[in-house]
């Protein structure tokens, strides 16, 4: 027999359950404004989600490829070739670069992305590596390129409407926060409505099983790789505007800020499972304590403690979670 | 741990931000006076890194946090994790304007990166100065640091007396783009000029382990190579490993910028044959010195340098 509190007791359970990294925020933003009068300013708020509004993007394409029970680690280095091929293309001819306009810059951009991603795809799918080990090599390949390519300095002299993405605003919001709210939407769509995300859920639980239902899993997989890519050089987009030059050192150990945010975000690793919603709040979350405890004089060695903690108590509550 | 959530659940709800801040206000109210008044009184600096391990932002960090507690000043240390990440470092200074510090002592990741924030910090009413490299625009208050194309001309002075004329140089160098390095290369090039064959110089990235394997390379591919120029305090040890692993100690010869522990036991060992110092503690302290006379309404001078020793082996 369940009683009517018993019921209440189970719901509030599972809302709990599926909500843990948003409670886990809420109480680190309550924490933050309790111990610094300028945490809950507008201001700080808008500045906390420009920061993260790059990782942000590139942690949705990973939500996506972590549902898989794969992982692209190649996201940084995409992010640093994209915009080093962009930032070449943008570039006036006395600096090197081919002049053309910020606007098709910022395409040759996202399809050098999406290409880094193809390339994935077809070595995950096509010739059967592992996700890790195929795009452990897409990491140095790409990297390699974005270096050979600027001959190892930064893209320089790039037009001011080229960094627009990462420095300027419309009607008072950012315009990275507005792309990452945006693509956040749209990545949860997928994920949650259409055969992609349905398909990319049923890989990482049961490939298998898809593939005796008659899914050709090749081509549903390589999309998926191609949207990484692709959301990496969005995000370097973003990230051009926030440091005014392309540098092909760009984007070193984000693919592990982006696995962390979408681990937290109550993604598993093993595949089967992910959550957009949670993976934005993962996002915030270590943007929320890279700048409350800035604001709060903490040195930058506990810093990188604390986020190491929160990572691994995510896991561990992942584990608990799923038990 | 899993009861308290719980029990806060209605009042957190993801719509109640007004709510929250209300109870932010309240909790604030009651916490307010001790930690006013300490608000009032401590100046607060923040010293901002290329990175945050390795000896030489120790050595810079110490200085700097013993001048704070001589000058009686709050003084903290950030820095991005690793010397590449300017994105990073844009963020720490971001959320170091919100926090209101009174000076921000900033050494660039790249120079050109850091232009906006500077100035979106001096705007705000925070003192800046750059520390150990400058800014491509130099509108900040002060830079103090090396007159890094002395220090550079300084080492190709040591390596003329090492090797016979004609000689061939291999440099290992950080980051290409930070402008600190590419002032003493070109110090040591011009000084090197006609006399000293040079290759091109090798980045590693701010890694040592690439730093490490860079030298094997170079050692592989050019092994008429008589002497390394490491610019800073990551290529030395990684280039002195390689000289030693490969067997090559005192025959190829090692002058690197900068001295740390492990560049000294690398002189000690016979590796290393000079070493070019900077000053990192001295900038710390300096630039902690500069930002509390900004802040005290004291006029600073536009550069301060900070100087460069030799250490040879006994």
């Amino acid at each position: 027999m369940t009683t009517v509190p018993d019921k209440v007791a189970e719901g509030v359970g599972s809302w709990l359950q599926r909500s843990m990294p948003l409670v886990a925020l809420m109480l680190l933003v309550l924490l933050f404004s309790l111990l610094s009068p300028r945490f809950l300013s507008i201001d700080n708020l808008a500045n906390i989600a420009v920061q993260s509004s790059h990782i942000g993007l590139i942690a949705i394409g990973m939500t996506l490829v972590i549902a898989t029970g794969g992982i692209d680690l190649s996201v940084g280095s995409v992010l640093a070739l994209s915009i080093c091929v962009a930032g070449l293309a943008m570039a006036p001819a006395d600096a090197g670069g081919a002049g053309l306009s910020h606007v098709t810059g910022w395409c040759i951009g996202l399809a050098t992305g999406a290409l880094a991603g193809a390339v994935n795809g077809w070595l995950i799918s096509g010739l059967g590596l592992s996700p890790f080990i195929a795009t452990l090599g897409m990491m140095s390949i790409a990297r390699g390129v974005a270096n050979v390519l600027t001959d190892g300095m930064p893209v320089e002299d790039l037009p001011e409407a080229a960094l627009a993405l990462g420095s300027s605003s419309i009607a008072g919001m950012p315009w990275s926060v507005l792309l990452w709210a945006g693509i956040a939407t749209l990545g949860g769509l997928v994920l949650g409505w259409t055969r992609l995300g349905r398909y990319a859920c049923a890989m990482g639980s049961n490939e298998e099983a898809l593939r005796l239902s008659g899914v050709r899993i090749g081509p549903w997989k390589t999309a998926l790789y191609v949207l990484s890519g692709l959301l990496s050089a969005a995000a370097g987009l973003i990230f051009l505007g926030r440091v005014s030059n392309a540098q092909p050192s760009a984007g070193v150990g984000f693919e592990l800020d982006a696995i962390a945010a979408v681990v937290i975000g109550g993604a598993s690793l093993m595949g089967g499972r992910g959550s957009m919603s949670g993976t934005v709040v993962g996002v915030v979350l270590m943007g929320v304590l890279r700048n409350g405890l800035v604001l709060m004089d903490v040195s930058a060695f506990w810093q990188q403690l604390v986020i190491g903690v929160v990572v691994v108590v995510a896991v561990l509550l992942d584990r608990w979670r799923s038990a | 741990m899993m009861e308290a959530p719980a029990s806060q659940l209605p009042g957190v709800s993801p719509l109640s931000r007004a709510r929250l801040a209300l109870l932010a206000t309240l909790a604030l109210f009651g916490l307010s006076f001790p930690g006013q008044m300490a608000e009032a009184r401590d100046l607060r600096i923040a010293v901002v890194g290329k990175g945050i391990g390795g000896e030489y932002w120790s050595a810079v960090r110490q200085g700097a946090t013993r001048e704070g507690r001589a000058q009686g000043v709050k003084v903290t240390y950030q820095g991005p994790p690793t010397e590449t990440d300017v994105a990073s470092q844009i963020a720490i200074m971001e959320n170091l304007i919100q926090s209101g510090v009174d000076g921000i002592a900033v050494s660039p990741c790249n120079a050109r990166s850091l232009n906006r924030i500077v100035r979106k910090a001096l705007a705000s009413g925070i003192k800046v100065v750059t520390l150990d490299s400058d800014t491509s625009d130099k509108d900040r208050l002060s830079y103090v640091g090396t007159d890094n194309a002395a220090a550079g001309a300084m080492a190709a002075q040591q390596a003329l007396r090492l090797v016979r004329p004609g000689s061939t140089v291999a440099i290992v160098t950080g980051v290409l783009g930070a402008q600190n390095l590419q002032q003493r290369r070109d110090g040591f090039t011009r000084e090197v000029a006609g006399r000293l064959k040079l290759l091109e110089a090798q980045p590693d990235n701010g890694d040592k382990a690439r730093a490490v394997e860079v030298t094997e390379n170079i050692l592989t591919a050019h092994p008429e190579v008589a002497l390394f120029f490491t610019d800073n305090a990551i290529s030395g040890p990684g280039a002195g490993q390689a000289i030693r692993s490969r067997g090559k100690a005192g025959k190829v010869r090692l002058v690197s910028m900068d001295v740390t522990p492990d560049l000294k036991t690398l002189l000690d060992q016979g590796v290393a044959d000079a070493l070019v110092a900077q000053r990192p503690e001295r900038m710390g302290e300096m630039a902690v010195r500069l930002l509390k006379d900004a802040i005290g309404g004291k006029a600073v001078p536009n550069r301060v340098d900070t100087g460069v020793e030799v250490v040879r082996r006994k």
